[in-house]
């Protein structure tokens, strides 16, 4: 099986994204290391506009790969506070420092309860290796 | 289970990741299909093509197959390649093909998973089974970019600067017996060589070897990006749904002084064509995909066909059939991706100038 990163200091979705506790009620929201290398070359990404109201499971971002377009969908409900405007430019952040540079939107939480229905580190390793198997 | 040519393991080893395409398990892309790509554009890569369909057809039925295509292969030279689309008797396509002529025989190389329908059309108008099915029989690399002809000539028996495009020779290669064409699917000069099934992995091997670092392996990623910019069609995109060449703008594949099945429908098609396909240069990197539509304004006009992102563009691109009215040369129009109209200028293809 191919290496694949996971932090220790996130949650993750089921869809591959990882959502970065903040503070109380932000989080930083990104695609995870597997997901980057599963979609190959991405070259274009949408964002969601700053102020939007986002729930939690709902496709609000899409990435191009040159193979695919697949949808981001937001971890948690609430707001879209902040977004990265460096990938739109230069999608290669993502690609090469999908946990860092290559974040993708800041969400204010509606509801930090959601937070409690992500995936541990651990869970989510298991879910690559399940889906790899 | 998918079929899977003898270059399969190869490709395992060599890190790719495979797709499932008509029926095949082909690698897509073994590292990045922007970088392998490039490597064509700029150097040379090598595909694995064994996938596309091989079917041997002896030339004593030259008079019926001729009958079958746009294009006359009667009397073809030996060595000769010609391009071809073999029609139903409306005009629309059935597949485009290659047809190689050599002494005693034609090569004919329709697209991957078609061997048993085209073989069995050209069996049923020659009242006879003599369309063999060579597939699997024999496979096919294809050696593509700048640098193909450098390489491959430090390997073959042969001087490949004789060979013109579209042309052919039998030669050795790395001691085998193997036909090689200049031809390919790319727009970049190159070579396709077809050898028997056995022999592929140590032929691939032997041009890797030979190409070291100045050639790589393309997968079906960049094999279809290349294509794309190209404006070359893909059967199962281009002429899906039932199209004429007169739709696809492939005219020049048909020679009207020869009679082929088909024609009649097409000659009185010629006045009431409603669609052409013609290429489209977004503003954007976002790159189109088959089925999205094409705007004037407000209005659709059309549907891409095939879409996708130009590594040398940088730009999103697609095959669309639009309106023949609005088919003009750098016409705005617009493309909708995910509910936004992005701009794009209508082009004839191709998207990128070769030689």
């Amino acid at each position: 099986m191919a290496e694949y990163e996971i932090r220790d200091d996130r949650l993750y979705t089921k869809t591959h994204e990882w959502a970065l506790k903040e503070s109380e009620n932000r989080v930083r929201v990104g695609i995870t290391d597997y997901a980057v290398k599963k979609l190959g070359d991405i070259i274009y990404v949408e964002l969601p506009e700053v102020g939007t109201e986002v729930t939690a499971g709902s496709d609000v971002a899409t990435i191009d790969s040159v193979k695919a377009s697949e949808s981001i969908y937001a971890p948690v409900s609430g707001k879209i506070i902040e977004t990265n405007e460096d990938v739109v430019n230069d999608t290669t952040k993502i690609m090469e420092s999908p946990y860092d540079d290559g974040w993708l939107f800041v969400i204010e939480l509606s509801n930090p309860e959601e937070l409690n229905s992500l995936l541990s580190p651990e869970d989510y390793r298991k879910l690559i290796e399940e889906e790899e198997a | 289970m998918p079929r899977r040519t003898p270059l399969y393991e190869r490709h395992k080893e060599l890190g790719a990741r495979f797709t499932e395409f008509a029926g095949w398990e082909m690698p897509v892309q073994y590292t990045s299909i922007i970088e392998e790509h490039l490597a064509v554009r700029n150097s040379a890569g090598i595909f694995d093509v064994s996938h596309m369909a091989r079917i041997i057809v002896p030339e004593e039925y030259e008079d019926v197959l001729s009958r079958l295509l746009t294009n006359d292969v009667r009397g073809m030279k030996n060595y000769k390649l010609k391009y071809n689309l073999m029609l139903k008797e409306d005009g629309t396509i059935i597949d485009d093909m290659i047809v190689y002529k050599l002494p005693g025989k034609f090569i004919v190389v329709p697209n991957a998973g078609n061997d048993i329908i085209i073989a069995s059309w050209i069996n049923k108008h020659t009242g006879e089974d003599i369309a063999e099915i060579v597939t699997e029989k024999y496979a096919m690399i294809a050696v593509q970019g700048p640098k193909a002809e450098d390489i491959l000539q430090r390997v073959v028996d042969y001087d490949l600067s004789t060979i013109k495009f579209f042309r052919a020779a039998e030669c050795k290669l790395a001691g085998v017996d193997v036909i090689v064409s200049r031809s390919g699917y790319t727009g970049e000069d190159g070579f396709e060589i077809i050898m028997p099934s056995e022999k592929a992995v140590h032929i691939w091997d032997t041009i890797m070897e030979a190409g070291g670092d100045a050639i790589r392996p393309c997968g079906l990623g960049a094999r279809d990006s290349l294509r794309l910019e190209m404006g070359f069609a893909l059967a199962s995109n281009e002429f899906a749904g039932g199209r004429t060449p007169l739709e696809a703008r492939l005219e020049f594949v048909i020679d009207w002084d020869h009679e082929f099945i088909g024609r009649d429908a097409l000659m009185e098609k010629k006045e009431s064509i409603r669609e052409l396909l013609m290429g489209i240069v977004l503003e954007s990197r976002a790159p189109p995909r088959h089925g999205f539509e094409v705007y004037k304004g407000e209005r659709l006009i059309g549907r891409v066909s095939s879409g996708g992102y130009s590594p040398v563009l940088q730009r999103g691109i697609a095959l669309a059939y639009i309106e023949k009215e609005e088919a003009i040369e750098g016409n705005d129009v617009s493309v909708k991706i995910r509910n936004k109209l992005v701009p794009g200028k209508v082009i004839v293809p191709p998207f990128i100038k070769k030689r």
